[in-house]
């Protein structure tokens, strides 16, 4: 069964508590609480979807280049072992872990991948006119798929490795680690900008 | 103080794309939403139900997760084994006690309070508490917003098996690492599972029983 209509989008209801609030016009960037539980209701400054769209090409370049050149490299005796980052999940998967090489693979490499081609089709095709087929879809996925991009504690992970390995040995930082760095910052800010902004232009479901 | 809610006023917020729709006459319907084609919900299906299993299976499993092998690391001087707490021990000796803490924060001070914290949650909603509810609220979106940090130590020694494979020194991952991975998962998914909107529902459930809301509360009107 399908709901009878569409109400006007007059009505914002708090996803938290689930309180009515009437929609009200405020001046850009201000913070919108719930008047109810206290969470955040809206706080987007309007983002183009071009900054949108420019992340998401950024992000795909910076997730090339981590993944192409070494985070770190660690030298011992003469020998070098540089880590791009998806060493560590090939290296627990021969280490016979496959299970977490899985877990690491998953939320370092296949969900942010994903979810980042996932934007950029959703995206640039709303730059020039109307949005992509599927539209509706990707936009679904994208909310599954954003809790289960951890490049940000990856990043964390990669500054407590360093740190356990400088008074062992030479640790070389690599481009990629810079790379790795503006990934995290970007991966953060296209996880959390509301996805409600991308839902405004979707087209109407068939019936 | 009675509050209009969605479900009070027959609507149910669309959880995939945020614009309010009518609930189905018939409330064990599967009714979509009419905007993004996405199912709609009221409250989460079994939701206290889920977080309860998914806490269950954390819990059992931080066991090992705690007393297993985390890494074990191999030089000339010989091999060492650690758990996620030796680690953090270690760390703290070898003259690293700001890293140190941030690797016990990560990994058993966040998890065990996110699991905590969690069956806190399940348990006042199921016994319908209806004080602190506010406070029970802001709790729920900290925790939900902190919970997949603790993620870090098993980045760590995927990182160091990686970097650290020579003859001379190796690292290995212990059977803890895939332990501890699936139990922040599975709190993730308790987090994820759990319906913050049951909190109020005590309070809602009044309101319903005495009919409308309350007209003098803020934004009251129907669609």
């Amino acid at each position: 069964m399908i709901a009878t209509q569409t109400p006007p989008r007059t009505l914002v209801v708090c996803p938290h508590c689930d309180a009515v609030h009437r929609m009200v016009t405020v001046r850009q960037g201000a913070r919108v609480g719930c008047h109810r539980c206290g969470c955040t209701l809206c706080s987007e400054t309007r983002l183009p979807l071009q900054a949108l769209l420019a992340s998401t090409i950024a992000a795909l370049m910076f997730f090339a280049i981590a993944n192409l050149t070494p985070l770190l490299t660690f030298e011992l005796a003469g020998e070098r072992r540089p880590a791009p980052l998806w060493a560590g999940v090939t290296a627990v998967w021969t280490a016979g872990e496959p299970m977490m090489a899985m877990i690491a693979g998953l939320t370092t490499l296949v969900f942010p991948f994903i979810s980042l081609c996932l934007l950029l089709y959703a995206l640039l095709p709303l730059a020039f006119g109307p949005p992509a087929p599927g539209y509706r879809r990707v936009l679904s996925a994208l909310r599954w798929l954003r809790p289960w991009s951890l490049l940000e504690v990856f990043f964390l992970g990669v500054l407590v490795a360093l740190v356990k390995l400088t008074d062992v040995a030479t640790v070389v930082l690599g481009p990629g680690l810079i790379a790795i760095v503006a990934l995290s910052l970007l991966m953060v800010r296209l996880g959390s900008f509301d996805l409600a902004l991308l839902w405004d232009h979707a087209p109407p479901v068939a019936r | 103080m009675t509050v209009a809610t969605a479900k009070s006023l027959g609507l149910v917020a669309c959880e995939t794309c945020g614009r309010v729709a009518r609930a189905p006459r018939d409330p064990q319907a599967a009714a979509r939403c009419p905007h993004c084609g996405d199912p709609l919900h009221s409250r989460l299906p079994a939701s206290l139900a889920r977080t309860w299993a998914y806490l269950i299976a954390a819990c059992v499993l931080y066991v090992p997760a705690n007393l297993l092998v985390m890494m074990r690391s191999s030089d000339v001087t010989g091999t060492r084994s650690d758990t996620i707490l030796s680690g953090v021990i270690k760390l703290w000796t070898d003259g690293a006690p700001g890293i140190a803490l941030v690797v016990l924060v990560a990994s058993v001070i966040v998890p065990l309070m996110k699991i905590g914290v969690m069956a806190y949650l399940a348990l006042s909603v199921q016994l319908g508490w209806t004080r602190f509810r506010r406070q029970r609220a802001q709790i729920f979106r900290f925790i939900e917003r902190i919970g997949h940090w603790s993620m870090l130590d098993v980045f760590v020694v995927a990182l160091l098996v990686a970097l650290v494979d020579f003859k001379v020194a190796r690292v290995e991952p212990g059977p803890a690492a895939l332990a501890f991975g699936v139990v922040v998962i599975l709190t993730m998914l308790a987090a994820k599972s759990f319906d913050p909107r049951l909190i109020w529902d005590v309070a809602g459930q009044h309101a319903d029983t005495r009919g409308t809301p309350d007209a003098s509360c803020p934004p009251t009107s129907g669609p």
